[in-house]
């Protein structure tokens, strides 16, 4: 079991490099490092929802807390290694007490969903109405609608002159993507990545086991809270601004919709989807006869009604005749469930 | 004196809002479980019928009481038929779909009314108490929310199509063994929801500059509301309404709108954390 | 002798009804403890009680001396006590062998826990099914899984709901072997409704009616017992 996910992870690396590599001679490198990030983000969610059970519907909130936590630490230290590090650090420990309230409090899925949205739609008017002056962290000023501009992008540690920037920094992003990859691979065949699994699928009988679900379940919404933070940080050395949009409601449903078409309980199938679909939002963007909500919306409908499993599974089971129907569908919500077990209380 | 009155018809107005915009969510999520994320797009919706209706030359007060919880009505029948009935019981996935479908109408209104904001006048006009001005459509809506309420508690209870509809959402097998089509009787309710949801788009028309994204801003007090309120339709709706529109004022006059808005989410935020069993409990427990 | 499990005037109210009601119980070291009596007496809510699934309204639950009331399910089952519910509550989306390796890892290193996970698989005669799906399993195959669970773990005390319910007549007579294995090593508490099964494991009988004890006494004195008799089938008016 752990011998043949090893090798298809080893494989996935492989592939993903050396699609890394021909990448620049198909699309241009600042086009591509988005995608990348996008890619990051969405597994995000993808390891929390697809792997934990978790939905979040404010996994945008920790996208934009990475990418503020930066630019305001990048504008007061100057040198970008110890910002790059609090962009992950400080959505790991908003998240880590947000799970906390939640899963310790026991809410069921509804409430999860509630509450993340609501948090995110806090972040999102709040941070638009810091336009005043009063409204400063150290030397950064919040800015309101108008955003964080001007810090220091992301430099080689120590040398604040030398800036990652262009060919290298689409490089750079790259290999965090695997990086981060081949970690979450990890962690999930590691005995905590087999115990959230099994909390996804019977949170009662894992518990009943001596588990103790909160916590880990605690502990897995914050990882996804770091890793949805460093693409925030990536972002915003790729855009050199950072706005309240990142933390808008449009934001989390198109993370949402990357990991539904992509394919849940996958971790190749979100960030395939988000690039799929980033590049599919980037290519409208150049026309302007159709609306490019308008089009995702419609593939967020369309998805849920027919494409049940997301296009990963789906093409996985049409190539491997032996695979057909031995992944169980993953339950996008635990809502069902819960609700069988509640009649049989 | 003066400022008590007014304050007083202040929060009132708060909790009538509150209530107006999520009687609509709250029928359909309370009888039938379902989330309609597109709740803050069918107001929308709501809203330009009432403005396009209102130009073409038509009464104020027949567009946003009439044409626009007809217009919503049928886009509701709509979206009934072609996405939500194959998703009932999959509650998840309902949100999902219907989080789409709020991009889509977003999307769709962008590109017929362009990203401008519209907006017609309140049709009627303020008075003084005092030194204090009050804006007489206010109190419109105040009374038009209460007279909402009643209406809403008296076809429930009072009628032979309320006993029906609560019947089904209750044992549909049952229902349909005793002669009454589950399909039709979650068809007529999600009509009569989304009729709300336009009526309460309509009414906000003259308030609101309306932008094709106007309805982000609706849907999660709506959202909240529903939620924090729990089973019964009625009760729930007016008890959380209060709350939080009480919460919210206290915050506004104190400090400023903004920080009313954001205690609106933090009061809902810890009373979800605080009563989860309280309502989920009941919801999904006592009767599925 | 010590008891290992004592509750004290325990009750558990939803809205306005009883379903538990002042129950004193105990339950002696390596004891072997059915709970029976008709749909609604309470056996199951005074269960859910004990593995800490639901929080009593009232009374106090001891388990070797410490008490356990209000504690969560985790907490409770790290007290070394393995529970079985009432429809089988397993890994679905796991195979046969992560179900219960999962359960052994909690105490034990990867190692040992294979082990232990082995050797109940072998137990439950579970080897020809180890490496399937558990969703995809038959519900006495799945019953079987769960006990697997409950094994594996090593508990000293063990709370089975109905463990022979919807099973054919040869997996009955199996539980029923697997069952007083078991009791060799931990204590047992089953609450069930077939009184043939009951007949072929019991030896002390509590008799739960309306939230409350009934009598509590050995198998044939219950099975002769009028009163017994009344709340299963009705009194004559």
């Amino acid at each position: 079991m752990a011998d043949s996910e090893f090798r298809h992870a080893a494989i996935v690396i492989a592939v993903a490099f050396v699609a890394m590599l021909i990448g620049p001679s198909l699309v241009d490198n600042y086009t591509l490092t988005i995608l990348i990030i996008y890619g990051m983000l969405a597994m995000s969610l993808g390891l929390i929802w697809g792997f934990g059970g978790i939905l979040c519907f404010g996994q945008a909130a920790f996208f934009g807390l990475g990418a503020y936590a930066y630019a305001v630490a990048a504008i007061n230290i100057g040198e970008s290694t110890v910002p790059f590090l609090l962009g992950i650090a400080v959505p790991f420990a908003f998240a880590f007490v947000l799970g906390a309230m939640m899963f310790y409090g026991r809410l069921s899925d509804v409430y999860l969903g509630v509450i993340t949205l609501v948090v995110t739609l806090i972040f999102f008017k709040f941070i638009n109405s810091t336009a005043g002056p009063e409204y400063v962290i150290g030397t950064a000023r919040l800015g309101g609608f108008n955003g964080v501009p001007g810090f220091q992008t992301l430099n080689v540690p120590g040398y604040s002159n030398w800036y990652i920037y262009d060919r290298s920094f689409y490089y750079f992003c790259g290999v965090a993507l695997l990086v981060v990859y081949a970690l979450v691979r990890w962690l999930l065949a590691s005995p905590f990545g087999r115990v959230a699994i099994a909390i996804r699928e019977n949170e009662t009988r894992v518990e009943l086991m001596g588990y103790d679900v909160r916590l880990r379940k605690t502990v897995l919404f914050a990882v996804g809270g770091a890793i949805a933070g460093l693409a925030g940080t990536l972002f915003a050395s790729w855009a050199e601004i950072v706005t309240p949009g990142m933390f808008s409601l449009a934001q989390s449903a198109e993370i949402i919709i990357w990991c539904i078409v992509g394919g849940l309980g996958t971790l190749t199938g979100p960030v395939i989807g988000a690039m799929i679909l980033a590049f599919l939002k980037f290519l409208l963007g150049q026309q302007t006869v159709l609306d490019s909500t308008l089009i995702l919306g419609l593939i967020l409908v369309l998805s849920v009604l027919f494409l049940p499993r997301g296009v990963v599974p789906t093409i996985g089971l049409l190539f491997s005749r032996r695979g057909l129907g031995r992944r169980k569908r993953v339950d996008r919500g635990g809502a069902r469930r819960r609700m069988r077990d509640a009649a049989n209380v | 004196m003066d400022l008590a009155v007014v304050i007083a018809i202040q929060v009132v107005y708060t909790v009538a809002l509150l209530i107006l915009i999520s009687a609509g969510l709250a029928i359909v999520f309370g009888m039938m479980r379902v989330i309609n994320l597109a709740h803050g797009e069918f107001m929308m919706v709501g809203g330009y019928a009432t403005i396009v209706a209102v130009h073409a030359g038509v009464n104020i007060y027949v567009a946003m009481l009439i044409v626009a919880p007809l217009v919503v009505g049928i886009l509701g029948l709509l979206v009934e038929r072609l996405v939500i009935r194959f998703l009932y019981g999959r509650l998840i996935d309902t949100m999902l779909a219907t989080w789409g479908l709020s991009l889509l109408l977003i999307g769709l209104a962008t590109l017929i009314f362009g990203n401008t904001t519209t907006g017609i006048s309140p049709p009627i006009a303020g008075f003084p108490i005092g030194d204090y001005q009050v804006n007489g459509y206010n109190l419109f809506i105040i009374v038009m929310t209460a007279v909402l309420v009643v209406a809403i508690y008296a076809v429930l209870s009072g009628t032979r199509w309320g006993l029906i509809a609560r019947g089904t959402m209750q044992r549909a097998d049952m229902a349909s063994a005793l002669g009454y089509s589950p399909d039709t009787v979650y068809m007529v309710t999600f009509f009569a929801g989304s009729a709300l949801t336009g009526l309460a788009g309509g009414m906000l028309a003259p308030l609101v500059g309306l932008v094709p994204t106007a309805g982000a801003n609706f849907i999660a007090k709506a959202f909240i509301t529903v939620i924090s309120g729990g089973a019964s339709v009625i009760a729930g709706l007016l008890s959380s309404a209060t709350l939080f529109g009480i919460v919210s004022e206290i915050f506004n006059f104190s400090v400023n709108s903004m920080v009313g808005e954001i205690a609106l989410l933090v009061a809902a935020v810890i009373l979800l954390r605080l009563m989860p069993q309280g309502i989920t409990g009941r919801f999904f427990k006592g009767r599925m | 002798m010590s008891s290992v499990l004592e509750t004290r005037g325990l009750a558990m109210l939803f809205g306005g009804v009883t379903a538990v009601d002042n129950v004193n119980f105990r339950l002696d070291r390596k004891e072997l403890r059915c709970l029976i009596g008709p749909n609604g007496a309470g056996k199951s809510t005074f269960f859910k009680c004990l593995t800490g699934q639901l929080k009593p309204t009232s009374g106090h639950i001891f388990i070797e001396g410490e008490e356990t009331t209000g504690w969560d399910p985790h907490w409770i089952a790290r007290l070394g006590i393995g529970v079985k519910t009432q429809v089988p509550s397993v890994m679905d989306g796991l195979s046969v062998r992560e179900n219960i390796w999962l359960s052994a890892r909690r105490t034990h290193g990867s190692e040992k826990a294979r082990h232990l996970a082995d050797d109940a698989i072998e137990r439950l005669d579970l080897g020809s099914i180890a490496k399937s799906l558990v969703g995809r399993l038959s519900h006495g195959e799945r019953q079987r899984v769960e006990l697997g669970i409950v094994i594996a773990a090593e508990p000293w005390l063990i709370l089975l709901d109905e463990p022979a319910a919807g099973m054919t007549a040869d997996e009955v007579g199996r539980m029923a072997e697997i069952i007083a294995e078991l009791n060799r090593e931990a204590a047992i508490i089953i609450v069930e409704h077939d009184m043939q099964f009951i007949r072929s494991i019991a030896r002390k009988v509590t008799v739960f009616s309306q939230g409350r004890i009934l009598v509590e006494d050995d198998v044939d004195v219950v099975m002769r017992d009028q009163r017994v008799r009344d709340v299963y089938l009705g009194k004559k008016a």
